[in-house]
């Protein structure tokens, strides 16, 4: 194997495919990334036997084809500190890979090509194609709600639902849910539900954009893969039942109000600077044309903030997580949101005034 | 002193119904065999299961109520310890449904007008053609039956006697039913809750209910100290 390519064309590639190595691992392999040189195309892959990722680029001349494996963050750290446009070679010599820019040379160690592990073609049993935009859009509004290392399994992820005409996402660490939907110019019957684990998701939303380019899903029995053209993702899916949102989404809420938006995240954090490091609770007391936001700790200090709303009903107290408040404020998109309370000991939801494509669920804290 | 803030939990957890899928066969094969099968064509029309406190009796019922739904059959589960001091009109029109499962037998014997309902509700659903099963917590002939004609009909169907699980079997169950409700239970916690817990399997099962809904709101894993606490062991 031996080519040479631009910094630029192999750093964006490499970053992200870096991203998916594991810093610690079972198989020493898995620390590296794959190179594979064919015609005038080179491919990176990295995986964590959970998530893989393969990206393509060009190089600017191949000598010989060939393929080899070598330590991912050193490859990339390697090519980041290496002047911008710099042309670097690749080559591997006798078991070796041998990096020259200029007047650098690097010798990194390899590993055999015929260790790297791939991650099984399941067969794939339905295929579409999505937006780019969209399924970055559904991710970025509610993957902030997903569970880290919960013991149900389940959490540690997030649903992705496929029916004809219409995408959702779902997310739960079992405090707060976040659902968000679109319509979509698909076809999928019967319609698909799958739990793509965190990392996944994680990794996937770093190769979407903001543009209208399709992303092809291929979704098989345990596997979901995504390809944008420059890269193959896969990630394995995760078996088992996702709670039924639809259950945990507050009916009857009757005190209803609405805020500005940036407005109401600005009181919140800079009460949250004197609530309890570790509960994080902030207490809302509700009246009409006024929310009051209180916060203390341990050491007796106290923030109180008032912030003019519109609400004409009955008063209510009700304490929460403000950081869980705070995440909602982030991902909502009009300049106004709506809060929808019942009583001090239940879900509270947020949204768009009138409903957007985004539901949030927030459950109260005992104070 | 108030208890320190707490966040209250959504209500995600996944049900854990009484289901055959989350009942551990071990020595009962053959009688879980024969229930699923109960509403086959060529199913028995009527069983009979008895077996001591705890062995998983009205669990075997609920699960083949469960069942019957699942396969678009009507299906009742009659707990007479919670409804024998009613008068039993419910048996009344019983022949409608196709499943008709009575638990805790024992509680309405000796009752001349539930003895006798129950002997014409024998009667009517085996006519129907539908089917009947009946738990207890003794074997028909050491039953105290003052109506010797039910006595009698008792002893027609399969009786099987529900036998209990033995610590190892226990432990699986244990962890069984946190599989199902998506938790992961290590097997030293299993150990403990085995060894500290109840030794009743039903309020086993009801502590790993506190223990979902408390490991949801802290967010933290089954270790032996949160489940020490949380459990107030």
């Amino acid at each position: 194997m031996k080519f040479s390519i631009t910094r630029e064309a192999l750093l964006r590639p490499l970053a992200l495919v870096a991203g998916v190595v594991e810093r610690r691992q079972t198989l020493p392999v898995l620390s590296n990334v794959l190179l594979e040189v064919q015609d005038a195309q080179l491919s990176l892959t990295g995986t964590d036997l959970e998530v893989e990722l393969i990206g393509r680029t060009a190089p600017s001349q191949v000598d010989e084809p060939g393929s080899a494996t070598v330590p991912a963050r050193k490859l990339m750290d390697i090519c980041k500190s290496l002047p911008d446009q710099a042309e670097i070679s690749i080559s591997l010599e006798e078991g070796r890979a041998v990096l020259r820019s200029g007047r650098s040379r690097f010798t990194l160690s390899t590993l055999p090509v015929a260790e790297f592990p791939n991650i099984e073609d399941s067969q794939g049993s339905v295929e579409l194609s999505l937006p780019r935009g969209t399924l970055k859009h559904l991710i970025d509004a509610t993957s902030f709600a997903m569970a880290q290392q919960d013991v149900r399994y389940y959490l540690n992820g997030m649903l992705l639902e496929l029916r004809s005409n219409l995408v959702r996402t779902v997310a739960t660490d079992g405090h707060r849910l976040a659902v968000c939907s679109r319509p979509a110019d698909i076809e999928v019957e019967p319609a698909q539900k799958l739990i793509v684990p965190r990392k996944g998701v994680l990794e996937l939303v770093r190769l979407l954009d903001d543009s209208d380019e399709p992303v092809s899903l291929t979704l098989g029995a345990s596997h979901v893969r995504a390809h944008t053209g420059e890269f193959t993702f896969t990630s394995k899916l995760v078996d088992g039942k996702f709670p039924d949102y639809e259950r945990v989404v507050p009916k009857g809420g009757d005190k209803v109000f609405i805020a500005d938006r940036a407005e109401l995240r600005q009181v919140l954090s800079r009460t949250s600077i004197l609530s309890n490091e570790k509960y994080r609770g902030v207490r809302l007391q509700l009246d009409e044309g006024n929310l009051q936001v209180m916060a203390n700790n341990p050491e007796q200090e106290e923030a109180e903030e008032n912030i003019a709303i519109e609400y004409s009903g009955a008063g209510l107290e009700i304490g929460f997580n403000v950081s869980y408040l705070i995440d909602v404020l982030n991902v909502l998109g009009e300049d106004r949101v709506q809060m929808t309370l019942a009583d001090p000991n239940s879900s509270a939801l947020m949204e768009e005034p009138g409903g957007g494509d985004a539901m949030y669920v927030v459950m109260p804290m005992r104070l | 002193m108030s208890p320190g803030p707490a966040q209250l939990p959504l209500g995600v957890g996944l049900r854990d119904d009484a289901t055959f899928a989350n009942y551990l066969p071990s020595g009962n094969a053959t009688l879980v065999d024969r229930m699923r099968a109960q509403l086959d064509e060529a199913g028995e029309p009527f069983l009979f299961l008895w077996g001591g406190e705890g062995v998983g009796r009205s669990h075997l019922l609920q699960a083949a109520c469960h069942e019957a739904s699942d396969r678009d059959k009507r299906a009742l589960y009659l707990p007479l310890a919670e409804l024998g001091h009613f008068p039993p009109h419910m048996l009344e029109d019983i022949e409608r449904l196709d499943l008709v499962a009575i638990d805790d037998l024992e509680c309405v014997l000796g009752r001349k007008r539930w003895e006798e309902a129950l002997f014409h509700c024998f009667n009517r659903l085996r006519d129907a053609d539908k089917r009947l099963v009946i738990a207890a917590s003794a074997a028909p002939r050491q039953l105290d039956i003052r109506l010797a004609d039910l006595a009698s009909r008792l002893t027609w169907g399969m009786t099987f006697h529900v036998r209990p699980l033995d610590d190892d079997g226990r432990a699986d169950a244990l962890k069984l039913r946190a599989q199902v409700r998506g938790m992961q239970l290590p097997d030293e916690v299993v150990r403990y809750i085995l060894h500290r817990g109840p030794r009743r399997l039903g309020e086993l099962f009801e502590a790993l209910e506190t223990l979902d809904r408390a490991s949801l709101s802290a967010k933290r894993k089954l270790t032996i100290p949160f489940v020490k606490q949380a459990l107030g062991w």
